[in-house]
């Protein structure tokens, strides 16, 4: 279970530039959970999501997995950045997927679940656009099996189509996953969560089901 | 790790230093910096960092803002400073039967003070001054350069781009080796090796991160056109001349005094 208890953080703390940006959060995430975190830009979404992959401590309250402190638990704590391409360090679709020691059979799964042909592996990361990149780091995800994953607005700057691939992709990560997605987008984003947080200025303001979602968007 | 430098961070203030423009501190570091790399010396080392430190003190600057340099400068340090000491050189120290000569090592130093003196200014700079003025004091020091056909407007424009474009790729930068450092090591490439090529796929990306950065500075500078870049300049105020004393000041003491 991933819990966050009592977290506030602040950027830059300490310095003159400090700039609060997470209040008093407390939450809890199951194995299955499907998790949508919204709220207008400056809401702490982000900064939320990095604290929920262990890529930044919080500055106050604990952050942890099983008991594990998320920072040390990064290793098995996947996230899809909307960057994506910040994230795929080889140079090649096979060189990027096989730096994570999965079998070459998991690897070839993991491209046909994105819908990629096989010859894929042999593209270099910057022949890919944007959504293709974003399915190959979804890829990673889905070869390495992590139970914790965490999404950065991945339906940013894709066209309808790459849209709804990266949905079905995502749909084929293990059930016992838990998914966290960051978004802004709640329409395109619906699919993806049954939970809804809602933040605003660094603080939760509403906490619902899917079903709450589906009526609101609607 | 770039972040860490705090470039580029304006501080608020209400100081003296604050309320000076742009051009008189860009203008009084260009000339300093130009003066100081005719006579390098120990005076002007001293001068240098006596200055940073009254300016500093002016601008009543929290020493928050100083950065804190990652390990890997550090270490490079310690590597430039060891090769200094094994270089030899007068003055020759005898420590028991050991005799060290400390020229190397001396001049190292002096090397690095100069440097980190003259980054600490360029900070100060930053620290005081809202990074859009940065451009336009730049247009105004570079106008004379119009005379040979130096194209002074668009190197404004692509001035004003970079400055904006900085905090993005600072923050790609941090990205990048924030998620290399969680990301669990290579299998088969552990040890010096697995570090090293892994930091060549690391630089390789952050490469490939800057090269597209700089190219959407290209084609923004394309959509926008030629530019004429026209600045209204106020006269100097108290503050402004009170700020390139200082500055001019250092410069004249560096150059007078002999290396």
């Amino acid at each position: 279970m991933v819990r966050l208890q009592g977290v506030h953080h602040t950027h830059s703390a300490g310095t003159p530039w400090a700039r609060p940006a997470l209040h008093d959060i407390n939450l809890n995430f199951v194995a299955g959970d499907r998790v949508l975190i919204t709220g207008v830009n400056g809401s702490g979404k982000s900064t939320l999501a990095w604290i929920l992959a262990g890529l930044s401590a919080p500055s106050e309250g604990v952050a942890e997995r099983d008991g594990e402190s998320l920072v040390d638990e990064a290793d098995d704590i996947g996230m899809l950045l909307q960057h994506t391409r910040l994230q795929l360090l080889r140079p090649t679709v096979a060189t990027e997927l096989g730096a994570f020691g999965c079998s070459p059979e998991r690897i070839r799964w993991a491209v046909e679940q994105i819908g990629f042909p096989l010859s894929t592996l042999e593209r270099p990361i910057d022949s890919l656009s944007v959504g293709q990149q974003r399915r190959v780091g979804l890829a990673v995800l889905l070869a390495r099996g992590l139970p914790f994953v965490v999404l950065d607005e991945p339906m940013a700057g894709l066209d309808p189509d790459a849209r709804r691939q990266l949905v079905q992709a995502i749909d084929r990560l293990p059930l016992t996953t838990t998914i966290v997605t960051v978004t802004h987008d709640l329409v395109d984003s619906a699919p993806l969560g049954t939970r809804v947080i809602e933040l605003a200025a660094g603080r939760i303001v509403s906490d619902s089901d899917g079903p709450a979602l589906h009526r609101e968007v609607a | 790790m770039i972040s860490q430098f705090n470039l580029f961070r304006y501080v608020e203030g209400d100081t003296v230093v604050h309320k000076a423009d742009a051009r008189p501190k860009v203008l009084g570091l260009t000339v300093l910096v130009f003066v100081f790399s005719f006579s390098p010396g120990w005076w002007g080392v001293g001068i240098v960092w006596l200055l940073a430190a009254v300016l500093f003190g002016l601008a009543r600057l929290p020493l928050q803002v100083l950065p804190k340099p990652p390990k890997l400068l550090l270490y490079a340090m310690g590597i430039a400073m060891f090769f200094g000491v094994v270089s030899g050189g007068d003055p020759i120290v005898n420590v028991g039967n050991l005799s060290v000569g400390l020229g190397g090592a001396i001049v190292q130093l002096r090397f690095l003070l100069v440097t980190l003196g003259l980054l600490l200014l360029a900070m100060l700079i930053g620290w005081t001054t809202p990074a859009a003025d940065l451009p336009r004091a730049a247009a105004w020091i570079m106008a004379p350069l119009r005379w040979i056909r130096v194209p002074i407007d668009e190197l404004v424009a692509a001035l004003t781009l970079a400055v904006r474009a900085l905090p993005l790729v600072a923050d790609e930068f941090t990205t990048v080796s924030t998620l290399w450092r969680t990301r669990p090591k290579r299998p088969g490439l552990e040890g010096v090796n697995g570090r090293l090529v892994e930091g060549i796929d690391v630089f390789a990306t952050l490469t490939t991160a800057s090269v597209r950065r700089a190219t959407e500075l290209g084609e923004a500078l394309e959509y926008r056109g030629p530019m004429i870049v026209r600045h209204q300049h106020p006269s100097w105020r108290l503050a402004d001349l009170a700020v390139f004393v200082l500055l001019a000041g250092a410069s004249v003491g560096i150059y007078l005094v002999p290396v």
